[in-house]
């Protein structure tokens, strides 16, 4: 058997759900081309952004971990955030990276979790509609998990929810498989959420993914180990239940623009940090 | 015809294109990086950014060439490839659409692929799946044939010795 054999025996009949791929590429690729029309625009946006960061000095208090968690979730207004001194201009807002990121998923966990590295990542290169990252590693027990979050601030621009997206939030869509538990609901704001876990091969993964209303898209995922593939499964549950993880994409916490007064923080508390890239934490047990 | 009649007729020429080439983008994305989710991500970046320059596209002598150097460009700028995690995770491939296929065979391949370094295994993608020559594949990669001779070599090398069971392949 030659390789080119195998590849075809391995994959050949491989074949995704062409339909949201297609209807994906189209909405991110018009942003896209938006977006290079308009780079000179972005460009001054993001100096302002920076701008902004700098003189942001202020800091706000910092969330105690695990009140949003103990909470019952709200469904959450846009820009509810964290009040205090937030009313200012809407120029002092700027876009939510990876390390403010990584501060509202730390900010969101349980009190007390054990939490070992974290990476953020503002979002991937040449990416049209780009996912802020945040995720951290749980080291308690037998071998280690991970949570993590990702926050798409214009998945659905305009709150338009039906652009070929109905299929990211059908359980069915999601494929058949008797090792997986899926819960799809619309909830009355409008906004899509799906919690599901599955078990493959003893590794447990659970997830929560909402669309909110204002096309902002959070989801949450945790799995019983940290590298899926090159770790051998050593834990029998990973570190949050379903039930955790949908309230922790419901938090009104997510935001997909914050105060520079918030970036800042995160700039001080988080770090160190290079986007994209896991950094022990300081703050580790 | 209008501009905005341009663009209609745009979208559709693109989407008849997405539609006949999104399978076979997908089945090198997932070769490359041996997740079905990730995979998916990847064919639809690669698509957006095709859409985006869908008018340059359209003119080239082989949009499908172009379509597949924007998927290798898109998997090797991929810094973190860690990003199933996000979507339910049904194992590397769901059963849904592969009933035909080698699980054994298809599982045993990935992982020996995924323990590859990323342009190795773009080099055997580039040789061995998309039967393109080691001029093509260095053109592709931007590197020199010769770096693609030895990248490939190297490459198969650790291929057999992963693969275990498979390693009497002939290449």
């Amino acid at each position: 058997m030659d390789l080119k054999q195998v590849f075809d025996e391995a994959v050949g009949d491989a074949s995704p759900e062409l339909r949201p791929l297609v209807a994906g590429a189209l909405r991110d690729g018009a942003a896209l081309r938006r977006r290079t029309v308009g780079t000179a625009g972005a460009v001054a946006a993001v100096a302002v952004a920076v701008a902004a960061v700098a003189i942001g000095g202020a800091l706000m208090a910092a969330p105690e971990r695990g009140a949003v968690l103990a909470a019952t979730p709200t469904g959450g207004t846009p820009g509810a955030g964290s009040g205090a001194g937030v009313a200012s201009a809407a120029a002092e807002q700027v876009a939510l990276g990876g390390q403010a990121a990584v501060q509202t998923l730390l900010g969101l966990l349980p009190a007390g979790m054990p939490v070992g590295q974290y990476v953020g990542r503002d979002g991937l290169p040449g990416q049209a509609q780009p996912e802020v990252r945040a995720e951290v590693s749980y080291r308690s027990g037998p071998g280690t998990a991970s949570i993590g979050v990702t926050v798409t601030p214009q998945f659905a621009p305009d709150g338009k929810l039906d652009l070929g997206i109905d299929g990211l939030y059908d359980c069915a869509h999601r494929g058949p498989s008797s090792a997986v538990t899926c819960h799809s609901t619309v909830r009355p704001d409008g906004s899509r959420l799906l919690v599901w876990q599955s078990l493959v091969r003893g590794q447990v993964n659970r997830g929560a993914d909402v669309l909110r209303a204002d096309g902002v898209r959070i989801t949450a995922a945790t799995e019983s180990l940290m590298d899926s593939g090159h770790e051998k499964v050593l834990r029998a549950e990973p570190p949050l239940t379903t039930e955790q993880l949908e309230a922790l994409v419901l938090s009104p916490a997510w935001q997909a623009r914050i105060t520079a007064a918030q970036a800042a923080r995160a700039a001080a508390e988080i770090t160190p940090y290079t986007d994209g890239r896991a950094t022990i934490s300081p703050k580790a047990p | 015809m209008n501009g905005s009649g341009r663009r209609a007729e745009a979208r559709l020429e693109f989407e008849e294109f997405a539609h006949a080439r999104g399978g076979a983008l997908f089945r090198t994305a997932l070769l490359l990086c041996g997740d079905w989710h990730l995979a998916e991500d990847l064919t639809q970046n690669a698509l957006a950014r095709i859409y985006a320059s869908w008018a340059r596209v359209r003119r080239a002598d082989s949009p499908e060439a172009y379509a597949r150097g924007v998927l290798l460009r898109c998997f090797l700028s991929h810094r973190r490839l860690k990003r199933s995690g996000e979507r339910p995770s049904l194992g590397a491939l769901p059963e849904r659409s592969t009933a035909d296929s080698d699980p054994t065979l298809r599982v045993t391949l990935l992982e020996a692929m995924a323990r590859l370094p990323p342009r190795d295994r773009a080099v055997l993608v580039l040789r061995y799946w998309e039967d393109r020559s080691v001029e093509e594949t260095a053109a592709e990669l931007r590197v020199s044939a010769g770096a693609v001779r030895s990248q490939s070599h190297r490459a198969l090398g650790r291929l057999r010795a992963a693969l275990g069971p498979l390693d009497q392949l002939a290449v």
